[in-house]
């Protein structure tokens, strides 16, 4: 019964990490320019409206803003863990600019792994948009995977399909693969104590000798 | 003869380090919102005169980088940019030598004392280690939300990591010998009693408390928690073991005293007087459990992980190092203590982004890669045939590698 005792406690502790109660971690959407001139991007901020009520009902209180970096390569926009399964749209704005750049790639990261990666030529077809302003022409060069996107006057955006912002907002992390990773450290600790499975067990560093 | 080219290779590799530092400290003082520039610039001129010198102790009373600086610059005449430079060589180089005690000692107890190429080459590695770093995990920050066992750019706990390191070989033996009164300690030689020990413990202490008080912080209560445990034990068996051991417990309390007191003067200028920018409205305060970390990290359990591979690698690999001995065991616990007080404390107000309590977090992180660099050392040389032990050493050796050229880029791609 003793030798079970450890055993027991094991897995209590297991159990107690897998149903910790965690918030839903927040998502990342990742737009990413080619490293070239193409990927310079004119203006100062982009925007991703998020919309809870209603595919098309945006407003201003459920927007992200992301400064332009050229330096950086990518506009990130973080969408907060309570908003999983809440989302039914999606409109990305670009600067009110009259412009040609490239997007290289989009990626959905959350609790800091990426999660999906999505070829940008792919995701800007047309059976993914819904609606466009002031954005004449999106052209895909898919020898290199780029998409070139062109925009003009004051308020350029796209509204995504329900396909689309499905495919963006289903990422959203539990933690459950960390909370894996945990329990195995802590039984791969366990086993290592308890099996010795170096034979280290009469090894102690400075006593023996 | 062997000693003296020893020597000369620890000097060639001390420079080498140096060199290092000098034009990492450097880049950082270009850029004016560092930590560097913040320490350098703002701070230390206000030690410069009398008249300030009281409101430079209220902002940083923790002041031993400070001072030798001002020492440098005021009495040496060396430009304001190269003493801060060479206050963090000093520095630098102090935990250097002292990396090289602990693994020259280890080794030459596991039966073969490391070359003075293979030491001063680890220890070298250990000053510069970093965490992993995938720019596509996490927040792709270096060390921000990670945090690191050497955060290179704080001037004031890269103070603080030679008397860490030797408070805690020091409350090794001191612990070796009060279980065992034979006990011949591995660093220090403890068999001809305690009392230097003891007051040795004292002055590198409060000096790391100088420095930084952050090691403090999660040092003396996981050495207390320890030996309060052990005491008890020993007081609920039979014998005299129990009024024997709380006489060593009331000593090394006794050696934790004067850090606590300055401690505690340093929390009142903060607190109190206002010394620190910013904290007239802020106060300690316990946080929801992760909430300051959480600022800067998606998943602190991944963090946690790419920050403590290697030291999380050997606790796998010899868990029961960690558990039983009493250099592991110290080292778990401090890193223990410094991880809860990151989880749960912080300042309120404007100051809970600055998450001034991870720093302890860092000092255990410390301690954990000495504990796991000087095991993995220690078995190295001591086990030849054990194919499986092989195997598993060798994987911790990739990783150390694979951190080691993490510190590389980091200093490379932050400074130079």
């Amino acid at each position: 019964m003793k030798k079970i005792i450890p055993y027991i406690v094991l897995a209590v502790v297991m159990l107690g990490i897998l149903l910790f109660p965690v918030k839903t971690a927040a998502e990342y959407v990742r737009i990413e320019f080619p490293g070239n001139e193409n990927g310079i991007l004119k203006g100062e901020t982009c925007s991703l409206y998020y919309a809870t009520a209603a595919p098309d009902a945006f407003n201003n209180d459920q927007r992200v803003d992301c400064k332009v970096d050229n330096d950086r390569k990518y506009i990130e926009f973080k969408l907060d863990g309570e908003l999983n399964n809440n989302i039914k749209g999606l409109r990305l704005d670009f600067p009110g600019e009259e412009q040609v750049f490239a997007i290289a790639g989009i990626n959905v990261k959350s609790a800091g792994f990426v999660k999906k990666r999505f070829n940008p030529c792919s995701f800007f077809e047309d059976k993914y948009i819904l609606k466009t302003n002031d954005i004449p022409e999106t052209t895909s060069l898919r020898d290199g995977d780029i998409v070139f996107i062109s925009t003009e006057g004051e308020d350029p955006y796209i509204v995504f399909t329900d396909e689309a912002v499905a495919k963006l907002t289903k990422s959203f992390d539990h933690f459950i693969f960390t909370k894996l990773v945990i329990c195995a450290f802590i039984a791969g600790c366990f086993f290592s104590y308890v099996k010795d499975p170096f034979k280290l067990r009469n090894m102690k560093q400075g006593e023996e000798e | 003869m062997k000693k003296r080219s020893a020597y000369f290779v620890y000097i060639v590799f001390g420079f080498l380090l140096a060199f290092l530092t000098y034009y990492y400290v450097l880049g950082e003082l270009r850029n004016g919102y560092s930590d560097y520039g913040g320490h350098a610039y703002i701070y230390l001129p206000q030690f410069f005169s009398a008249e300030t010198f009281m409101s430079g102790l209220k902002a940083v009373p923790y002041c031993m980088w400070h001072l030798i600086a001002l020492f440098l610059y005021k009495v040496a005449m060396v430009p304001l940019d190269p003493a801060c430079a060479y206050t963090s060589c000093i520095f630098a180089l102090f935990s250097y030598f002292v990396v090289i005690f602990i693994l020259d000692k280890v080794s030459e107890r596991a039966g073969r004392k490391l070359s003075g190429f293979e030491n001063a080459f680890l220890s070298v590695s250990f000053c510069i280690i970093q965490p992993m770093y995938f720019y596509w995990i996490g927040r792709g920050e270096r060390y921000l939300g990670v945090y690191s066992p050497n955060p290179l750019h704080n001037p004031t706990l890269m103070c603080a990591r030679g008397f860490s390191l030797l408070a805690f070989c020091l409350v090794y033996d001191i612990w070796g010998a009060q279980e065992n009164p034979e006990y011949k300690g591995l660093f220090f030689k403890t068999e001809n009693g305690l009392k230097k020990y003891y007051i040795s413990l004292a002055v590198v202490l409060f000096f790391s408390t100088m420095a930084k008080p952050t090691f403090s912080e999660c040092f003396i209560p996981a050495v207390g928690l320890i030996m309060l445990i052990r005491l008890i034990r020993k007081l609920a068996g039979k014998g005299a073991d129990g009024k024997l051991y709380l006489k060593h417990f009331l000593f090394t309390f006794l050696c934790a005293v004067p850090s606590l007191l300055y401690i505690a003067i340093q929390f009142s200028m903060y607190f109190i007087f206002g010394g620190s920018y910013g904290a007239d409205e802020s106060s300690l305060i316990v946080t929801k459990f992760g909430e300051v970390w959480a600022m800067y990290s998606d998943n602190i359990g991944l963090s946690v992980l790419i920050g403590m591979a290697f030291a999380f690698c050997m606790v796998l690999v010899d868990t029961r190092f960690f558990i039983m001995n009493d250099f592991g065991k110290l080292a778990l616990v401090v890193y223990v203590t410094g991880f809860f007080e990151a989880m749960l404390l912080g300042e309120s107000g404007g100051k809970l982004p600055h998450a001034d309590f991870l720093w302890p977090m860092m000092s255990g992180m410390l301690l954990m890669y000495i504990a796991s660099l000087s095991r993995l050392v220690y078995l190295g040389i001591h086990d030849k045939e054990n194919r499986k032990l092989k195997t598993a050493l060798f994987i911790a050796w990739f990783i150390f590698a694979a951190q080691v050229l993490s510190g590389i880029v980091f200093i490379f791609q932050e400074a130079l």
